[in-house]
């Protein structure tokens, strides 16, 4: 787009654009209640890295540009909505839907934006941490992770203060294609980590540790996203030899290095 | 990093119709995140190129 004239360095432009996205947005996972746990309301949930914010915003879609972002997400009364931000209202629009509104005033890069809306429920787990998921998976999603604030806390101690407020992990339906995606204050995690022994929590420190490396500092480009995974999973390792000892994370590391080749 | 001066903006989109761009007081994004009616200076002319037909 062009500016009605040359753009003054330091002067803060604003443009405002008005667009629709469509259906087939990459971004955006569309699912019917049929997939759903619950099996009563529809899902929606975003998986943005690495490139596919752009489907959901025109921004510049790049690790290596920051942005604040705020959002108003209008949806039926019966969903509730989260988002990669701190939630500042959720008031009645009419008698039908409400109004979330979000602000994340930390600048995360456009990868980090994502949204989840469904039959949700939250539970605290902690001073800090909790966890969402469908109703029918709370209490076995809930147990699996009662550990949360403890991995945040040790994490915390080997690195530096948490500087996102709360967190919390959000367990998705089954098609949800990672093991996890580190949005910042609402990780995103597959159902596959609940399995009943606390074995895949390793996944939710690996998230927590990419709060540091990866969501407040970040690869420049794609081609170096190993910098973004590779210090998190050394921190991650770190983390679990001072929860679980030395022994634990050399398996980790050995199970790890035994994927590489 | 050097910020080139320019008069263009250039953003990528996927799967998104954009019906106008609008060229606001400098600084007002805050004020408009706010809920503020702030009033549009002009429109902006645009265009949307497919710079590779594989990735978009």
């Amino acid at each position: 787009m062009q500016l009605p004239g040359l753009s003054v360095p330091n002067k803060i432009e604003s443009i405002r654009i008005n667009y629709n996205t469509q259906p087939t947005s990459m971004a955006l996972s569309w699912m019917t209640p049929e997939q759903t746990a619950g099996k009563k309301l529809p899902y929606l949930f975003s998986q943005c890295e690495s490139i596919n914010c752009r489907s959901v915003a025109p921004l510049q879609d790049t690790p290596s540009i920051k942005s604040t972002y705020s959002a108003h997400i209008v949806a039926k009364k019966e969903f509730v909505v989260k988002m990669s931000a701190n939630e500042t209202s959720v008031k009645a629009l009419n008698e039908t839907h409400n109004e979330s509104t979000f602000r994340c005033d930390i600048r995360i890069p456009s990868y980090l934006m994502a949204v989840v809306i469904g039959d949700l429920e939250y539970r605290s787990l902690g001073r800090r941490v909790g966890v969402i998921t469908e109703p029918s998976q709370m209490d076995r999603v809930a147990r699996e992770l009662d550990t949360l604030e403890t991995l945040l806390d040790t994490t915390e101690e080997f690195l530096t203060p948490y500087i996102w407020g709360n967190y919390t992990v959000v367990i998705l339906p089954p098609s949800f294609p990672f093991g996890g995606m580190e949005n910042p204050l609402l990780t995103f995690a597959s159902p596959t980590i609940i399995v009943g022994d606390k074995s895949q929590v390793y996944v939710a420190t690996h998230e927590i540790v990419h709060s540091w490396t990866g969501n407040d500092v970040t690869c420049r480009d794609w081609e170096n996203f190993w910098l973004n995974e590779g210090f998190t999973v050394f921190s991650e390792r770190k983390v679990s030899g001072i929860l679980h000892g030395k022994d634990f994370a050399k398996v980790e590391a050995l199970l790890g290095n035994s994927t590489l080749w | 990093m050097t910020v080139a001066v320019t008069d263009k903006v250039v953003l990528d989109i996927w799967d998104m119709d954009i019906s106008s761009v609008e060229y606001m007081p400098a600084n007002s994004a805050q004020a408009l995140r706010d809920g503020q009616d702030v009033k549009s200076l002009t429109k902006l002319a645009f265009k949307t190129l497919e710079l590779n037909p594989v990735i978009g």
